[in-house]
């Protein structure tokens, strides 16, 4: 901050970055911004060379002009193409960094792989300004838990807009698939740029509102990573995958509002050159802001979904919704607690979007709920096209490791209540990150083990000792112990540091691994005092092997 | 990449590396891509280290340097892989290293770190523990730019190696 506690535009842009995808290493005094680019290239638009319509892809290869009376046929290769990590690291060097050192005294260097560049920037040498920083967001430390700072509200406007900027360096997407169904003056489709947030369910609607209430900007729409908005009619959790609702949150605008605004990282913003250049073009009169909302009538209720109660939503969102706008009701937006406010019954307000009704609240739920229900009914009954066997089949040895998961889950929370004489809980973690294990199915023990929500490791066995907060891990193997087996573990006890870590084989381990391990003892070793202990499971049993 | 294609890359990667780093300290005895596990290796200089007959792993592509002062023969490991990078990997190379007392240890990927590691790695007590395997000995992780032929200058971990690496 400058001397008299203004945010300078620097560290604003630095905010917005951090607020999209930041992450910070307390120990380390590093920041960490990611840059997520899952594919290496992507293409722009293409326009009609004819009557200047907007061409997308055709069934048949190449592309087709949309104007039903042209529908000439395009080569792809009109379309530009943007090499998104080059880009990135390009921009990063060249724009980036200088433009942040010109406010921030900190060393700043760049790491990633194919599908997401990592800047970092150590602040080692300037302590103070890493506190400063992480004050904005204390007491959180990664991007799924970010609000945008208070203290931007009283900043300038240009540090607004530079918070902006970097907010839609890393999490705005401009892409050519995002347009919308909408004539224009002259032509077809509006594009659309969208901020992706990841499982962060606060940000949405603060972003929202920070860009009605400091810029008077429209939002197209909030796709909620929801069940009832992602898969309302039931389709993917019948048909593909239950759970295919359980994705980013997108929200949508309209990128010829932006103008204010640009992009550093230089392949998005020439994406979003065209996206804007095509809408200015077509001309579109309507502003297609979803605020206030559109009511809901009994032809846009949803089916109820299974999903609705799962723990990956917040609990003020956990429950069903007919329109995206209700969960950003729920999720405390401030116009449409506003408008609430002035309804004549905000209880149906909060149903229906209709400020002027007054009627028996319980009686038009019921209504809704019969049609709700009805919809669900017919969901779950729908002929529905065979299932494809799943190609991924599990391997014999994975599934013979699988097996191995129940009896040592068993064994562990047994064994961990005895040797440390309290409760313990052990659970087959395998399918997944610890973190999101924990996120996902066991909230509760998340609260206590609070420090693993950076752990993205997958221990097969993974048993909690709650009140010494300690975890303990289990490698399960159906062959012969050896040095790799030793070392994967190895890889998640140097993360974690368990309290116990076993390595366990339903076979003897190899005799070349006792061979060195007799010489070598302290290659089990992953802390001080701690080493990784090896064993048999065999007829149930778990047996300890002595080295 | 093809897995043996991208071996015989890294071999020759490494072989340049070592001559043009080792020169002055160290004689470049062998820059190989063994088919057995060292302890089973016949190959004269590995043979005349210390406990080499409890070495019972196969490195991708191994170097073998000759110390100029003590005539002391000193092991470089690499491992390599074409999907990004895992704990897995690391930790295995971890043991590999710890175990011969390497000079230096690279594990290189055509992809890098995952995601997951990668944001891991940037803690630096986590990192020093998955890297370190003795007293200023870290693995160094590398990622080959396939567009180039060459190591990612990006993509080095720890950032302190990336001189040393890449210059």
């Amino acid at each position: 901050m400058a001397e008299n506690n203004t945010i300078i535009p620097e560290e604003a842009y630095l905010l917005g970055l951090i607020t999209g995808r930041g992450h910070f290493f307390m120990d380390s005094f590093s920041i960490a911004i990611e840059f997520s680019h899952t594919n290496e290239f992507i293409a722009g638009i293409a326009h009609c060379p004819k009557c200047g319509w907007l061409a997308t892809d055709n069934k048949n290869g190449g592309l087709k002009c949309k104007n039903p009376e042209c529908g000439h046929i395009l080569d792809s290769s009109v379309k530009k193409t943007y090499n998104q990590p080059l880009s990135t690291v390009e921009s990063l060097k060249n724009v980036i960094i200088p433009f942040l050192k010109t406010g921030i005294n900190a060393e700043f260097d760049i790491t990633g792989n194919k599908s997401m560049t990592i800047l970092v920037i150590d602040l080692k040498n300037d302590k103070d300004k890493f506190k400063d920083i992480t004050r904005f967001f204390s007491p959180d430390t990664s991007f799924d838990r970010f609000h945008i700072p208070k203290e931007l509200e009283t900043a300038t406007k240009e540090a607004k807009i530079e918070f902006v900027n970097g907010l839609l360096d890393t999490s705005g997407f401009a892409n050519a698939g995002g347009w919308l169904n909408r004539d224009g003056k002259n032509g077809h489709g509006r594009m659309r740029v969208y901020y992706q947030i990841v499982r962060n369910w606060h940000l949405p609607v603060e972003i929202d509102n920070f860009m009605r209430s400091q810029f008077n900007l429209p939002i197209h729409t909030i796709d909620w990573g929801h069940p009832n908005i992602r898969d309302g009619n039931l389709n993917d959790f019948y048909e593909t995958n239950p759970t295919s609702w359980g994705r980013e949150h997108q929200i949508k605008f309209f990128p010829e509002y932006y103008g204010d605004f640009k992009f550093r990282i230089s392949s998005k913003q020439s994406m979003f050159d065209e996206l804007k250049a095509h809408n200015l073009g077509v001309k579109f009169d309507n502003i297609d802001d979803w605020f206030p909302p559109s009511k809901i009538t009994k032809g846009k209720l949803k089916a109820y979904h299974p999903g609705e109660n799962d723990l990956r939503i917040p609990e003020s969102a956990r429950r069903h919704f007919d329109a995206f706008w209700q969960i950003n009701l729920a999720m405390g937006c401030k116009y449409l607690q506003g408008l609430q406010s002035k309804s004549k019954n905000p209880d149906l307000f909060a149903i229906t979007g209709d400020i002027e009704l007054d009627e028996d609240f319980s009686k038009i739920q019921a209504e809704f709920d019969i049609i709700r229900n009805e919809l669900t009914e017919n969901a779950t009954n729908k002929k529905r096209p065979e299932k494809a066997p799943s190609t991924k089949r599990k391997t014999e040895k994975e599934m013979a490791e699988q097996a191995m998961y129940e009896p040592l889950t068993v064994f562990f929370t047994d064994y961990l209540s005895k040797k440390y004489s309290e409760p313990a809980d052990a659970f087959d973690t395998s399918a997944g990150n610890l973190n999101l294990f924990l996120k996902n199915r066991n909230r509760e023990l998340l609260d206590v083990f609070d420090y693993c929500d950076k752990y993205r490791i997958k221990p097969d066995v993974v048993g909690f000792l709650e009140k010494q907060k300690a975890l303990a891990f289990i490698e399960a193997k159906i062959t012969p112990l050896d040095l790799k087996s030793l070392g994967q573990l190895m890889g998640y006890c140097f993360v974690a540091q368990p309290i116990e870590a076993i390595l366990i084989s339903t076979k003897e381990p190899s005799l070349s691994l006792i061979k060195v391990l007799k010489a070598r003892p302290d290659l089990l070793q992953y802390a001080e005092g701690r080493m990784i202990q090896l064993a048999t499971l065999q007829n149930g049993k778990v047996n300890f092997i002595n080295i | 990449m093809d897995k043996n294609i991208f071996t015989n890359k890294l071999k020759n990667w490494l072989n340049n590396f070592l001559n043009i780093k080792f020169s002055e300290t160290h004689e470049v005895v062998s820059v190989l891509i063994p088919e057995t596990s060292l302890a089973k290796m016949n190959n004269d200089a590995i043979k005349q280290i210390a406990n080499y007959s409890t070495w019972e792993f196969k490195p991708d592509v191994l170097g073998i340097l000759k110390n100029k002062k003590n005539s002391r023969l000193e092991l470089v490991l690499l491992n390599r892989s074409t999907s990004a990078l895992s704990l897995k990997e690391l930790g295995e190379m971890n043991c590999y290293a710890k175990l011969t007392g390497a000079l230096l240890a690279f594990v290189a990927s055509t992809n890098g770190v995952s995601n997951e590691v990668n944001i891991l790695l940037l803690e630096d007590k986590i990192r020093q523990r998955v890297l370190s395997y003795g007293e200023g000995q870290d693995i160094i992780v590398v990622g080959w730019d396939e567009k180039n032929d060459q190591i990612s200058e990006d993509s080095v971990i720890p950032f302190s190696k990336k001189d040393f690496i890449v210059n």
